[in-house]
């Protein structure tokens, strides 16, 4: 299961598993998404590519207007599966 | 533990299925010697492989059998398609993670992903049943 949220300063907070049955959900949310923002992965404890593909399509449709999805908190499996996928350059992570 | 304890269980062939086979995985892979990354690795995998199965040979059988096999030093999962078309997942183009974002298509990135980081990816296909296993060592 996964559990978005947005805080009230804009942060999205992702909490638990991001999989490919989660995808349909999630879409909705990030295609709401039409500003700079950061996502807040503290809480977040697994992505597959079906997740990083909605990530990735939320990024690319920002950066076409110069804006873009900053990524914090991402626990050292998260951050590996991002490396790996060339997503440390797509993304700003922190 | 001497020699191989092996476990099966059968899964509808729908996303609705990954659910419980997370759940199949966590009853099954050994604790504490397979470590959190060795947990994270396999579930990626199988969910990787067993969505390549739905995505791609949807029309065929319905269901899609999970074998996981724990040995002295490692585990092995199969997933095991009984009637489709053959897959071969590392006959899969590579993915140029190093392009621009402009020019990147997520497309492959999950087997790019399964190839990195398990420790081992074989691919049979015999009489129309294909078994993709992935292996994982224990720490």
């Amino acid at each position: 299961m996964l559990e978005i949220t947005t805080t009230e300063d804009g942060t999205i907070r992702l909490r638990g598993r991001f999989d490919a049955a989660q995808v349909e959900n999630a879409t909705a949310a990030f295609n709401g998404v039409g500003d700079s923002c950061t996502v807040d992965c503290s809480e977040l404890s697994y992505i597959s590519s079906a997740g990083l593909g909605l990530l990735f399509a939320t990024q690319r449709r920002l950066i076409d207007s110069g804006r873009g999805l900053r990524l914090i908190n991402l626990n050292p499996h998260i951050r590996e599966v991002f490396r790996i996928a060339g997503f440390d350059r797509v993304f700003e992570i922190a | 533990m001497v020699g191989s304890a092996t476990t099966s269980r059968e899964f509808d062939k729908s996303l609705g299925s990954l659910a419980e086979v997370f759940l199949f995985l966590d009853e099954v892979l050994p604790h504490g010697s397979l470590g959190d990354r060795g947990r994270f690795v396999l579930h990626l995998a199988v969910e990787e492989l067993f969505t390549n199965m739905i995505k791609y040979n949807a029309g065929a059988s319905r269901r899609v059998e999970v074998r996981i096999a724990v040995d002295n030093d490692h585990v092995r999962v199969d997933l095991v398609d009984p009637d489709t078309d053959p897959f071969d997942p590392s006959l899969w183009p590579s993915v140029d993670v190093g392009a621009p974002i402009t020019e990147r298509r997520p497309g492959g990135l999950g087997l790019h992903l399964v190839r990195t980081m398990a420790d081992g990816l074989e691919y049979h296909y015999r009489d129309r049943e294909m078994t993709v296993s992935v292996t994982q060592y224990l720490e």
